[in-house]
């Protein structure tokens, strides 16, 4: 699916210093017309500084950025074309809702009426129709949140900046107003460039996610793209949780590396050609992925057993149960701790602690994380 | 490291903008930059010819029974109002500490009235009042008045500081078996110890330097303004420059004291 | 309970002096004494009397004067502190809170040492060959006194509406400059409305202390620029009567009470 209408935002090869921290890293990125896109990463990781450099409130050291195809890197924060919402609202405590809402019409010199006409409008898309004239600071967090979306967005900016919105707001109604911002963002098709830490919302709301680290744009894709082809170490482990573990390839056929641990038990990953045996690599294995049953005697060739299968024998040593799902704690003698995730049975798990098991995956689940082989991306 | 910061524009406002604060600086301390500089000119004039550096000056009133009188009671004065409106502020705060939030908006705003209130007026009602009862005039009416006048900013202060106590402290110590007046002892009091010593500084430095109430109230036990006060009616007379001197410099001090005291406040 | 001293001595030495402040404006006067007579002549008195009057509006025209001036430079003083040199912000504040305590009286005999015919301004002005021989209008005039309240109530200014300024979080201009907003804008719909209250409180404060001064215009002015306080010493340290003064006192008190109050709300008005 290739979009062929110009970037609604393009960064090009973006640089910041805070004096001599290097803050923002090269970053390259093109976000396209009516796009959810998010720039996702642990605190101190430059997103937001993208963010405000993108609005205007901090100048890059090096590179550019465009928005609607034209080079505002030089452009005061007032005059691009693209509105923020902050992580704390900051709506103005002296004005009522309507004031507030339409000051950046009152700016542009909107003609009285259409601007109340298209106040009252956004504040019905948001959901805060009827408090046109209340103070800013009587209304409740969650309505501040909107109050201040509806401001933003009312401008039609080219694109919608926000700033960790939602990190105000207890879980139950962040849940709720994800939702809505993503049902918001559809329904006025406005380009929305979201910052945040936290990776379930990313992958909740977003059409493409960017991840960074250390200032760095490591990989930018869809949420099933970074999930499940995590293009850096980096990515693999923000993004979902992981089982690691070192593992030395015996034998490599093609594409496909074999590391043998002894009594059947084997473990395969993907490698690039010419990769040699007796290489050491960092892989991995998503919780989820593996499976369990309980070991037999006459394990060696178990019945239904894939010759191809990654195989591994533990013994269970913690169960946690989280609600719809849980969490075995496996330890292997050859891997160390292995963590199974599984959807919780009713009543009962199928395991205790003490039980011996058979952890099971397929071939190609498996992924390298690095050291020799790894793939860095380059966040196009 | 390449910054994209060239703004001319704004390098103007900036330059006009330091030439405002410098002047009105200027205007603030010129004539306390003044009276200092004079009081080490050895001849008797006021125009800033200074044939030597010279002591003179304060040699001659330090030598002034007059003025050493005035001095010591001027630091009476001030010690006695630091240590009673500091008392009074602290029991005050801890008093309102536990109270609803609005109940002490309400104690700690009562105590700033004085502080918009006239001096010449306060003055007048202590200079009635003492008359009415028949007490005299001295630096202990003087000093009852200084109280009041230092009360608002002790609360200030307190108020400040009981913003960022951290009750749950004084919880933990009594978890831990302390008693009530243990816990004030040993938990309470050195938190609020910079809040104390900066309020007292501050008391102090307020004290020192007025001279509206002492004027209706002090009588015949003059505090330095006082003299200050009496002897500029006589005509210029170099000594004051001396004099004035050392009340700016002591206020100053104290002012200071006060803002460091408060400042080295650990979170 | 812990409340009872500070509450105590409050009522017993602010309260108290006061309510015996508004006994004695309705006692009566006789040879250099007053008795516990109650009479409303003081009142007809401080009301009507054309001499106070007139020194009265006199002190007010310039309390008026001294009260804007102290609040435009004040503004503006830390307007630049917070906007245009915030790097220097600090230091410059602690400066202008030092320049505080640095003496009522001290000042006041500063100025009539520097202004005075063999004073430094004169001497400078002489030297510069701006005027031929000292200017007498310098001292003893409106000027002077103007200048000794100007150079004590601006500190006193700039506190509270610095205090005022530094309260607005900078994340909220940052939203005004998203959505447009021009310097100038921000400025004027953004931080005059939030700091109104600090420049209602610096004007008050200037208001009221230079209505009630009277160092100041004893120590530096003319005999034709005397303002109502030195009448009310007057009347307590020449002819003692008390009553007397104290009823012009308390009149003033209440004439800038509702002026406050006045003015207050249109300073509210002007900063919406």
């Amino acid at each position: 699916m290739t979009d062929t209408s110009p970037p609604v935002v393009r960064l090009d090869g973006v640089t910041k210093y805070f004096g001599p921290v290097l803050a923002v890293s090269e970053v390259c990125l093109e976000i396209r017309q009516g796009e959810f896109f998010s720039l996702l990463g642990p605190s101190g990781c430059g997103k937001s500084t993208t963010l405000r450099m993108v609005a205007g409130f901090e100048q890059p050291d090096h590179g550019s950025i465009f928005i609607q195809g034209t080079d505002v890197t030089e452009r005061p924060a007032n005059k691009r074309n693209a509105n923020m919402v902050f992580q704390n609202y900051e709506l103005f405590p002296h004005m009522t809702v309507l004031e507030n809402v339409s000051y950046g019409l009152k700016i542009k010199r909107v003609p009285k009426a259409e601007a109340r006409h298209r106040t009252e409008a956004m504040l019905e898309t948001v959901g805060v129709s009827g408090l046109e004239n209340r103070r800013a600071s009587q209304l409740s967090g969650g309505q501040q949140q909107r109050v201040a979306l509806a401001r933003a967005l009312v401008n039609e900016p080219a694109v919608l900046l926000l700033d960790e919105p939602l990190s105000a707001l207890d879980a139950k109604l962040r849940k709720r107003m994800q939702l809505e911002l993503k049902t918001i963002q559809h329904k006025l098709s406005t380009t929305f460039l979201y910052v945040t830490h936290d990776q379930e919302e990313a992958l909740l709301m977003s059409d493409r996610i960017g991840i960074m680290s250390q200032g760095r744009l490591l990989q930018v894709g869809t949420a099933r793209e970074i999930y499940e082809s995590p293009s850096h170490p980096f990515v693999a482990d923000f993004v979902g949780s992981l089982n690691a573990f070192p593992l030395r390839l015996d034998e490599v056929t093609g594409l496909l590396g074999v590391s043998r641990l002894g009594q059947a038990q084997q473990v395969t990953v993907g490698v690039p050609g010419g990769t040699q045996p007796g290489t050491f690599l960092q892989v991995a294995i998503r919780p989820e992925q593996v499976r369990m049953r309980p070991r037999l005697d006459a394990d060696g060739a178990a019945a239904g057993a894939d010759g191809k299968e990654c195989r591994v024998y533990g013994m269970v040593h913690d169960i946690m149960y989280l609600g719809p799902l849980t969490h075995y704690l496996v330890d292997t003698p050859a891997l160390g701790r292995i963590v199974s995730q599984q959807l919780s049975e009713r009543r009962a798990a199928p395991f205790r602690a003490g039980d011996n098991v058979v952890l099971s995956w397929e071939p190609d689940a498996t992924f390298a994380l690095g050291a020799a082989g790894g793939t860095a991306g380059n966040g196009a | 490291m390449t910054g994209r910061r060239t703004r001319p524009r704004r390098a103007g406002a900036r330059t006009a903008a330091w030439v405002y604060v410098a002047l009105m600086l200027f205007f603030l301390f010129a004539p306390l930059a003044v009276v200092l500089a004079v009081s080490f000119n050895p001849t008797a004039n006021m125009n800033l010819q200074f044939t030597a550096f010279s002591l003179r000056w304060y040699h001659q009133v330090a030598t002034d029974p007059l003025v050493v009188a005035a001095f010591r009671r001027t630091a009476l004065a001030a010690v006695v109002t630091a240590v009673v409106s500091a008392a009074l502020g602290l029991t005050g705060a801890l008093g309102a500490a536990r109270l609803s939030q609005r109940w002490r908006t309400v104690i700690f705003t009562v105590p700033l009235v004085p502080l918009a209130f006239p001096a010449l007026l306060f003055g007048i009602g202590l200079a009635s009042f003492y008359h009415a009862i028949g007490a005299g005039f001295s630096i202990w009416a003087t000093i009852a008045g200084h109280v009041i006048l230092a009360l608002p900013f002790v609360f200030l202060v307190f108020a400040a500081a009981l913003e960022r106590f951290r009750f749950s402290l004084l919880d933990a110590a009594r978890d831990l078996g302390a008693g009530s007046f243990t816990i004030f002892r040993t938990v309470t009091l050195p938190l609020l110890r910079p809040a104390i010593l900066g309020a007292m500084f501050l008391s102090m430095a307020i004290s020192a330097d007025e001279f509206v109430i002492a004027f209706f109230t002090a009588g015949s036990q003059q505090t330095l303004p006082l003299v200050l006060y009496g002897r500029i009616n006589l005509g210029v007379n170099p000594g004051l420059n001396a004099i004035g001197s050392v009340l700016l410099l002591i206020t100053m001090a104290l002012a200071f004291f006060a803002a460091r005291t408060s400042v080295l406040e650990l979170p | 309970m812990l409340l009872a001293p500070p509450t105590i001595y409050f009522v017993l030495l602010f309260v108290v002096p006061l309510i015996v402040l508004v006994a004695y404006s309705f006692y009566t006067y006789s040879n250099f004494n007053f008795s516990a007579k109650l009479t409303l002549s003081n009142y007809m008195q401080a009301l009507s009397n054309p001499a106070l009057r007139a020194f009265y509006f006199r002190t007010l025209k310039i309390a008026l004067g001294v009260s804007v001036g102290v609040v435009i430079v004040s503004y503006l003083f830390s307007h630049i502190l917070m906007y245009v040199l915030p790097g220097a912000r600090r230091i410059l504040y602690f400066l202008v809170l030092v320049s505080l305590f640095g003496g009522y009286l001290v000042r006041i005999y500063a100025w009539r040492t520097m202004l005075g015919a063999d004073g430094i301004l004169n001497g400078l002005l002489v030297r510069l060959r701006l005027i031929s021989h000292p200017a007498g209008f310098l001292l003893n005039s409106n000027f002077a006194i103007i200048v000794a309240l100007l150079n004590f109530l601006i500190p006193l200014g700039v506190l509270p509406i610095f205090s005022a300024m530094q309260n607005i979080s900078p994340k909220l201009l940052e939203a005004a400059t998203d959505l447009g907003a021009s310097r100038v804008r921000i400025a004027r719909t953004i931080v005059l409305p939030l700091t109104s209250r600090g420049i209602r409180a610096a004007f008050a404060f200037c208001f009221i202390a230079t209505m009630a001064e009277w160092v100041t215009p004893q120590l530096l002015g003319g005999p034709l620029d005397q303002f109502v306080g030195n009448q009310i010493l007057y009347q307590f340290g020449q002819t003692l009567d008390w009553p007397l003064g104290a009823a012009i006192a308390l009149t003033l008190i209440a004439s800038v009470v509702v002026m406050l109050g006045i003015i207050s709300w249109l300073l509210r008005l002007v900063t919406r």
